[in-house]
């Protein structure tokens, strides 16, 4: 569970080689059935895609279903992401469902895939920015 | 000595009881999840220091009539032997009057353990969306 944790801290304080520790080298990152990024590099272009958006979110993750043995594991995750550019307002709501590998004794995620429940993503211009609804860029 | 899942455990057992006891204005039970040099600064601010104060806090939180739930998420720790660093979210409702989101924070915590248990030993709060709720602005 502490490398969710680790995936939001990165993620929401816009630490883009930090969160790509989190994933093996040919991590990959889907959201809502399509691939945002795979491989280190476009992880890391994927954070700073984000950061020049200018957004401020924080993500919030609830009840985890963690299944597997000592190689490899699947985890199942609820998510909130919260926009706080202005007050406190939930934006998106989604689920994880993750294939997770352990490398050199820590956990990785070697797939990253949450899907949609309720809003809109900053992709899809669920989150606004100086009080204007964001476009995708 | 790297911290152990026991320790972890104790330290996530740690967080919930500084919400039950600061959520039910129970002043005596928060001061005891500190080390008795204790202190809660919040946004750069010492806020209260020490046993005394830190029991008078929560007692002036209590005078302000409002009711608060904290809901804690994404724990990280860090540490060895009997050091720990906790950072966490924090969203807190003002649930006087209804349900309303009433801040967004981060924590950064230094922990120590004492005579075996673990203890806030400085706990630092930083807000990121809302507002502190008024005893905490009026300071």
């Amino acid at each position: 569970m502490e490398l969710a944790s680790r995936y939001n801290h990165a993620i929401d304080h816009r630490h883009a080689e930090d969160w790509a520790d989190l994933f093996t080298d040919d991590g990959k990152f889907m959201a809502y059935g399509e691939c945002r990024a795979q491989g280190r590099a476009q992880l890391v272009a994927y954070i700073h895609k984000a950061a020049a958006a200018g957004h401020k979110s924080r993500h919030w993750t609830s009840n985890a279903v963690i299944e597997g043995d000592g190689a490899t594991a699947r985890l199942k995750l609820y998510v909130m992401a919260i926009d706080i550019s202005e007050g406190i307002r939930p934006y998106i709501m989604g689920e994880y469902d993750d294939s997770l590998v352990k490398v050199g004794g820590g956990w990785k995620f070697k797939e990253r895939n949450v899907t949609l429940c309720a809003g809109k993503s900053w992709t899809q211009g669920g989150l606004t920015q100086h009080g204007v609804t964001a476009r995708e860029t | 000595m790297e911290l152990s899942a026991s320790d972890e455990f104790e330290i996530i057992e740690l967080v919930s009881r500084y919400n039950y006891a600061i959520d039910h204005r129970r002043a005596e039970e928060w001061a005891d999840v500190f080390s008795p040099d204790g202190e809660l600064w919040a946004d750069g601010k010492l806020r209260a220091g020490g046993r005394p104060a830190l029991v008078e806090h929560i007692h002036k939180a209590e005078r302000t009539g409002k009711k608060i739930r904290h809901w804690p998420c994404n724990p990280v720790i860090e540490g060895k032997d009997d050091q720990a660093r906790l950072r966490m979210y924090v969203l807190a409702y003002d649930i006087t009057d209804g349900i309303r989101p009433q801040i967004l924070a981060e924590y950064d915590d230094e922990l120590v353990k004492l005579d075996g248990h673990w203890k806030f030993k400085v706990r630092r709060v930083s807000a990121c969306g809302g507002d502190w709720p008024v005893h905490v602005q009026s300071k």
